[in-house]
């Protein structure tokens, strides 16, 4: 009889831990989601200047197309109120279909309870013209390059347009992603007050804002995926370490600032948080204005180069977030090419033998170079986002080895980009720019390097060849080779890249990450959390 | 009464002073407030767009032009837009004045109740070790950055005993509301008692050595009554104008203290503000908290008045 007991509490408790795994695996109606974001400067999509903002606007407007980092590492690009899209004409003409029954979110200013009109064709078309027209619109370049014109087929498709085939238009932060849906009875009724009370059809309707405190949503019952979720809380918490703190404390369950590199480690083996590598490489590289006659040359230019153990620096100032790789699109990405490395050994050496070549020689034994009487000289203007200051004064240090006596200077963001437009006679070290496109907005035509002085012709050909490109197999071997003939040319020494951690409870199942973006409810996720 | 006419005429013109100064620093500023609010975005623009930007935006006008037709809204009442959210100043202001109030309220209460006491009873209990220790915390209490002290309060309260909040400022109930307050009220509040309470010890060690005390106690006054009628109100005059200053201080700098604990109020709109170099909103912020300067002077100067009848009757 005791021997039956035993077995009997055994078995309950084998049915109670399996009852705990069917209870973590199972979807779960309810509960909020809280997320921390550090600002909001607009809800209205043609405004929205930063990231953040796009976040909870995300959730509330639906977009034609969404792209989305996938679990290995891909992007995949998921219909959103376009069910599916027909590409013609060699990429100029895209018919979208749109998807039936969606309907606008109610019981606010514009649509009464029960009363959301069906979203159309005619709306996408609103929200393109508005988006392109509307004063201090922040419609991308990309788009406004490509666009010729749009026009509802019917109720349920829109044919966009355009000059020519676009390789990025689909992907996040670029191109159609700034294109939400939204009616034009909340423009004509609310007017600036789209700012702050957003209406769309999204999963999630939009309930409150308080200014710099919270945005609070709630399940959209008409959307034709039903969200597992009862809604999503955003706080506003300025600073990344206080994010930590509260996602910490259990105050939130995501964190969408990038987790500061001091706190990963500790994060990393916690079975209470999830640490996801956002692989959303920056790259780091410091540019030469080679209009300074100094920097003129390509043989100076790779003496500095090789003069800068970039690998090195990276790792020791930025630590887990470092990652290696020369060029500007990151590991990960098409078009990103270990073989840029080869121009970029660390050999001094090699340094100190092309700038005695070139006539620099320790004239008076203080330690730096001298040609005709002048030292060897040249300031590095940096801005002051965490770490770049510590990297700067390591490539200061590293520099003075060799004969270069370089002088650092901090400034912060608005100075170091004004500076940069201007043309500063400098080496400018930037922090930026990384995945689909950026090496195209870098340095092809109007891109950042012109600024710089910086217009290769061939390198820019190729680029704007791969623009057109829409497959990004198809179109990575010309990144790299138009990569290729801007790296070995040394306009600019890239130390590496940087990736960015984002950090969620374990709480949060089925989530579909946060990428330009805020991914809760997708034809193959559905965000929940666990009671 | 013509006294307080007399302040009160100046402070029209200390306000325009107040306005150009700062417009003319904010020239002198570099950086593009373009930069400021789009960021890197800027480079996706095309240049149409960031030149019909700059024209909305008047940013191209000569600077004498952009400082007539600056004083002459504000003389209007109008304060611009915000170029960031484009929404007007005078409403992202009035939107967080609520909380910064509220902020500054209950600390200035707690830096009112604690180092007035805490400072007298050091002045009576002198030499003690009594009097040691909180001389000694007051001088820790000043001593430590608020910054750490905000974060090492989180760390304690709210992460290790999970007893507060972190961050925010709470939609609930009173108390609720309360809890969220604790923490940014005391970090901005402690270094304020310190020092106020090491003042209020001195100007009471000064009040009790007068001949009038020891005349009150050898007639054989209660000691209460002592501190209530003379020591009290004599030692309060140095700590008038202290208050005023520190109440001032408390609507306009507490903006380091709002972004640790992510409090909605101004001065985390004004770092934000110079962040993303939105000028009108500069402007405006730096405009009212020069304005909450001179009226707290004012009120202090009237609180002279008060307490001390030989201001009234001169």
């Amino acid at each position: 009889m005791k021997r039956f007991g035993t077995l009997f509490v055994l078995v309950l408790l084998l049915l109670a831990a399996v009852g705990v795994v069917d209870a973590q695996d199972t979807p779960v109606e309810g509960g909020t989601l809280r997320i921390a974001l550090a600002s909001i400067t607009s809800l209205d999509p043609v405004f929205i200047a930063d990231d953040t903002s796009v976040y909870p606007s995300s959730l509330v407007y639906q977009y034609l197309v969404r792209a989305r980092r996938l679990d290995d590492g891909t992007i995949g690009y998921e219909g959103d109120l376009a069910e599916s899209w027909d590409i013609e004409e060699g990429g100029t003409i895209i018919t979208f279909h749109l998807r039936q029954g969606m309907t606008f979110h109610d019981g606010n200013a514009v649509f009464a309870e029960g009363e959301g009109r069906e979203v159309v064709a005619d709306d996408v078309v609103f929200s393109m013209n508005r988006l392109l027209t509307a004063e201090g619109s922040v419609a991308p370049a990309d788009l406004k390059t490509a666009y010729q014109s749009i026009e509802a087929v019917d109720d349920y498709t829109v044919r966009l347009t355009l000059s020519q085939p676009d390789g990025v238009l689909f992907d996040g932060g670029r191109g159609l992603s700034f294109l939400a849906i939204y009616p034009h009875e909340a423009i004509e009724t609310l007017g600036d007050d789209i700012r702050t009370t957003p209406i769309g059809s999204g999963p999630f309707e939009f309930v409150e804002y308080v200014v710099d405190e919270r945005v609070v949503l709630q399940r959209n019952e008409d959307f034709y995926i039903r969200p597992l979720l009862d809604g999503v809380e955003f706080s506003i918490i300025p600073d990344a370490n206080g994010q930590v703190l509260a996602i910490e404390a259990g105050e939130i369950d995501l964190m969408t600032s990038a987790v500061p590199s001091t706190d990963i480690d500790r994060f990393r083996d916690n079975p209470d948080f999830v640490l996801t590598d956002t692989l959303i490489t920056g790259s780091t590289q410091m540019i030469f204005n080679i209009n300074v006659p100094l920097f003129s040359d390509v043989r100076f230019r790779e003496a500095v180069a090789k003069a800068i153990d970039g690998r090195g620096i990276m790792r020791a100032v930025y630590g887990t977030v470092a990652v290696d790789g020369c060029g500007t699109t990151g590991p990960g990405w098409p078009g990103f090419s270990e073989d840029l490395c080869q121009y970029f050994p660390y050999d001094p050496d090699t340094s100190r033998a092309i700038l005695a070549e070139l006539g620099w020689a320790d004239a008076n034994g203080d330690g730096i170079l001298d040609k005709d009487g002048e030292p060897l000289s040249f300031p590095i203007e940096a801005w002051n986002i965490p770490e770049m200051p510590r990297a700067m004064e390591a490539v200061v240090t590293q520099l003075r080895e060799v004969g270069i006596d370089a002088q650092l200077e901090i400034v912060e963001f608005g100075t170091w980009i004004e500076d940069y437009f201007a043309g500063a006679e400098k080496l400018m070290p930037f922090s930026g720019f990384c995945c689909i496109g950026g090496t195209e907005s870098y340095w092809g035509p109007g891109g950042l390097g012109e600024a710089m002085g910086v217009k290769d012709e061939a390198a820019q050909a190729l680029l704007v060849e791969a623009l057109t490109v829409l497959d990004p197999v198809e179109r990575a071997p010309l990144i790299i080779q138009a990569a290729d003939a801007l790296y070995s040319q040394y306009y600019a020494i890239p130390l590496g890249f940087i990736t960015n951690f984002q950090l969620r409870s374990a709480r949060v199942q089925d989530f579909g990450g946060i990428f330009w973006w805020s991914h809760l409810v997708g034809a193959d996720f559905n965000t929940w959390l666990t009671p | 009464m013509q006294y307080l006419f007399r302040r009160l005429i100046i402070v029209p013109f200390l306000l325009l002073g107040v306005a150009t100064i700062v417009f003319g620093l904010f020239q002198l500023t570099p950086g593009d407030p373009l930069v400021g609010r789009f960021g890197l975005q800027i480079t996706n623009m095309t240049p149409e767009t960031v030149q019909r930007l700059r024209n909305e935006l008047g940013l191209d006008d000569p600077v004498p032009v952009q400082y007539v037709r600056y004083m002459s809204n504000l003389l209007r009442g109008d304060l611009g837009n915000s170029i960031t959210t484009r929404a007007p100043v005078l409403e992202e202001i009035m939107a967080r004045s609520g909380a910064t109030l509220e902020l500054a309220l209950v600390a200035f209460l707690l830096i009112v109740v604690c180092s007035i006491p805490l400072g007298l009873l050091a002045a009576i209990k002198r030499g003690s070790l009594l009097d040691r220790f909180m001389m000694g915390g007051a001088l820790l209490g000043f001593s430590i950055p608020a910054f750490w002290l905000g974060t090492m309060l989180i760390l304690l309260f709210a992460i290790q005993f999970k007893v507060l909040p972190t961050s925010g400022r709470g939609d609930g109930a009173l108390y609720e509301r309360l809890q969220y307050l604790v923490l940014p009220a005391l970090t901005i509040s402690l270094g304020s008692i310190g020092f106020n309470s090491r003042i209020v010890r001195s100007a009471a060690l000064e009040v009790i050595s007068q001949a009038y005390i020891t005349t009150a106690h050898s007639k054989g006054l209660h000691p209460r009554r002592v501190l209530m009628r003379h020591l009290l109100p004599n030692t309060l005059m140095p700590v008038v104008t202290l208050l005023g200053v520190q109440f001032a201080s408390l609507l306009a700098g507490t903006a380091i203290i709002e972004t640790i604990f992510a409090w909605p109020g101004m001065g985390r709109l004004a770092i934000n503000a110079i962040g993303r170099r939105d000028y009108p909103l500069i402007l405006g912020t730096t405009l009212v908290f020069s304005v909450v300067y001179i009226l707290t002077n004012l009120v202090v100067d009237l609180l002279y008045m008060v307490i001390d009848p030989r201001i009234r009757l001169g």
